[in-house]
């Protein structure tokens, strides 16, 4: 019974960190558009994205992982200094990352 | 007189070529080629080509072509190396600064001075009356170029500024440009949105036969990854620039 409990609980452990992971992800010196894809380039080569919002407004950058993929703090930091700017926190949460681009745009209009 | 129309030839393809790359940042991305076209004073052309391999450095090639009259046209092909040397970047702006510098080759076509051309002061084609009554062609010829100049800038979302200047120098030339400009946005704008920009430039040029200030009011649009650009300097002559970056 023991053993049974202690397999669930690292099967569970293991489905979590499989899921897709949202990085929220706060940058400074993001003030141009036409600039700033360079933003979502350096972001997309890294084979772990599969979604990139990049919102100026909210000095905001998000990375949606794919399934069971990480994109470690070191990486992120360097995505974000290849492509010109400086990163200043990291939030990882499993918030869909449709949510976050709809609220962007919604506050663009 | 000669020597003389050379240099004023010259130094106003040069004059034009530096003032055509005023607008926008020489360099856009890491790992982004940028293509630049532009069509200023009423007179000029020109085709840039950029690849930045790294944020802070971009090499590229570009081609331009002047027509003074119906009858004469030139012509720079040059190579240039922009160099990020500074950048700061702040929560709600951004500040640089740009240095840059290359070698080009200028080519003069033909010219055929007619005995009645008359003179255009200020354009340093003010050679005067020609002896005799026929008309005097000189032939064309290639020299030698090389250009350096920086840029800083300070920008938010609402507000763009730039300081920017550029001097090219050949055996038989040298000319300065330097470039003053303010912007400002009616409303803040996101990557996927288009951004609307009111530009003021104030250019002063300076050097052998082009010396003066000039005065534009421009209007900018960018989208993603175009840009596009149209106004006028106060003297009417018109502006127009189209940038698209990959």
């Amino acid at each position: 019974m023991k053993k049974l409990l202690s397999f669930t609980f690292v099967a569970l452990l293991a489905n979590g960190a499989a899921a897709a992971e949202t990085i929220e992800m706060k940058v400074h010196g993001m003030v141009c558009g036409f600039c700033a894809q360079g933003i979502e380039k350096s972001l997309r080569k890294n084979p772990a994205t599969s979604d990139v919002v990049v919102s100026l407004e909210n000095k905001l950058v998000v990375v949606q992982t794919h399934d069971g993929q990480d994109f470690t703090d070191a990486a992120l930091t360097k995505a974000i200094k290849d492509a010109g700017y400086d990163l200043k926190e990291i939030t990882r949460s499993q918030r869909p990352i449709e949510e976050i681009r709809g609220q962007v745009r919604q506050a663009a209009k | 007189m000669l020597v003389r129309s050379r240099q004023s030839l010259l130094i106003a393809c040069l004059a034009a070529l530096a003032g055509s790359a005023a607008h926008a940042r020489p360099i856009q991305g890491a790992d982004s080629v940028t293509i630049r076209a532009e069509y200023g004073a009423g007179n000029s052309r020109e085709f840039q080509v950029f690849y930045a391999p790294r944020h802070f450095w971009s090499l590229g090639v570009g081609h331009m072509e002047i027509e003074t009259d119906a009858a004469n046209s030139h012509e720079v092909t040059y190579a240039r190396l922009n160099f990020l040397a500074k950048r700061w970047n702040f929560e709600d702006a951004q500040a640089n600064v740009f240095v840059w510098g290359g070698v080009g080759s200028a080519y003069f076509g033909a010219i055929t001075i007619r005995p009645d051309a008359p003179d255009q002061p200020g354009s340093g084609h003010d050679h005067g009356p020609l002896p005799g009554d026929v008309a005097v062609r000189y032939r064309a010829f290639r020299e030698a170029a090389w250009n350096a100049g920086g840029q800083i800038d300070y920008e938010t979302l609402r507000f763009y500024s730039s300081l920017r200047t550029d001097t090219h120098r050949a055996d038989t030339f040298e000319h300065r440009v330097d470039t003053l400009q303010v912007g400002f946005s009616p409303y803040k704008h996101e990557v996927d949105s288009l951004s609307t920009w009111l530009i003021v430039s104030a250019r002063r040029y300076s050097g052998h036969a082009l010396d003066g200030d000039e005065l534009a009011l421009l209007l900018r649009f960018f989208r993603k990854n175009a840009w596009l650009e149209a106004g006028a300097t106060t003297d009417g002559e018109v502006r127009a620039m189209a940038m698209f970056s990959f």
